[in-house]
């Protein structure tokens, strides 16, 4: 009668290699069945962090309300008559960037108005940078066309400077940095003022909001008309 | 200062006024007030806008300043006006009326203390 063969005994390497991937495997299991139970206990579903269904997360950018990243700010173009600035509301995606909200802002101006105003940027203008510095003072650097294509009337440039001026400092644009514009400096395509540019008003330090080019100013008459 | 002006708003029209900061003695405020209205008699232009600006012609000045717009280049009616003789010396008396109180102010001697 044939004796049955006799398996070969495991080698000493092979019995370690095995204790160590049982150990192993019984503290992945220890460690996957405490985090299940502690997820369980915070109220949280642990299979969803496996689920591939669910759409990956948006970016927050102010809060977690989706409707909140949307600010009703003012843009200010001419009145119809030319004598004053009129707003006019907008719905703009804003950032936690106040800097970049007033890029935004000034990216609306330039595209104009949607009511019966007029326009207070030259045509083709565009923004090649906008720095916001610590002391509030946010400085623009506009394309070429800004001097270029200007009308050159004292009307004219408070026109275009308030209008950029008042927009940019609302305080609808302060992003979640926290940081608001005092005053505007004016750069065209990184210059200053220059004797040609502009033709009336100073532009040689950073300009201030003035609410005066807002309001509908009423015609001056003779006092005993 | 006279100038002529032009807006993007080809219905904007009339005399606008501009005047420099505040300073001490002559208010270039009161003065610019004072040829708006002179220049409404004169011509009966309303003038839509009296109003404190930074001007660099300004800049430099140690006396009361105003820069007048006496006119829309962009608008065809001012246009007719401005190029009208009448309507350019009744212009200047406006001018002339606005500035009168101040310049016989200014002449006259400082009483004596």
């Amino acid at each position: 009668m044939k004796r049955p063969r006799e398996l070969p005994k495991p080698s000493m390497f092979r019995r370690v290699f095995f204790a160590l991937w049982g150990m192993a495997t019984l503290i992945l299991f220890v460690t996957v069945s405490l985090l299940v139970v502690e997820m369980s206990q915070r109220g949280q579903d642990p299979l969803a962090i496996v689920s591939e269904t669910e759409p990956p997360p948006k970016p927050q950018l102010r809060t977690t309300d989706e409707a909140a990243d949307y600010a009703n700010i003012v843009l200010y173009f001419a009145a119809a008559n030319g004598h004053n600035l009129t707003a006019e509301r907008r719905s703009v995606r804003i950032t936690t960037s106040t800097a970049e909200n007033c890029k935004r802002a000034l990216q609306e101006l330039m595209t104009g108005p949607r009511e019966e105003l007029t326009a207070i940027v030259p045509p083709d203008t565009d923004v090649l940078a906008a720095f916001l510095l610590d002391d509030g003072e946010l400085v623009i650097n506009f394309t070429r066309d800004l001097r270029v294509k200007a009308l050159s009337s004292a009307s004219a440039e408070a026109m275009m400077i308030y209008g950029i001026v008042n927009t940019v400092c609302q305080p609808d644009l302060v992003g979640d940095d926290g940081k608001r514009v005092i005053a505007v400096r004016f750069l065209v395509e990184g210059e200053g003022q220059t004797d040609q540019f502009p033709a009336h008003f100073d532009l040689s330090e950073p300009i201030a909001p003035d609410p005066q080019w807002n309001a509908s100013v009423a015609p001056v008459r003779a006092e005993n008309v | 200062m006279t100038a002529t002006s032009s807006s993007a708003c080809t219905q904007a029209q009339g005399v606008e006024i501009f005047y420099s900061a505040p300073q001490p003695g002559l208010d270039a405020a009161a003065i610019a007030q004072s040829l708006a209205n002179a220049i409404f008699e004169s011509t009966g232009t309303a003038c839509h806008g009296v109003r404190q600006a930074k001007l660099s012609l300004f800049r430099d000045l140690d006396m009361p300043g105003v820069l007048i717009e006496m006119g829309y280049l962009t608008n065809p009616a001012d246009v007719a006006l401005l190029a009208d003789e009448a309507h350019q010396q009744r212009l200047a008396d406006g001018i002339a009326a606005g500035l009168a109180p101040f310049v016989a102010n200014a002449a006259a001697p400082e009483p004596a203390s």
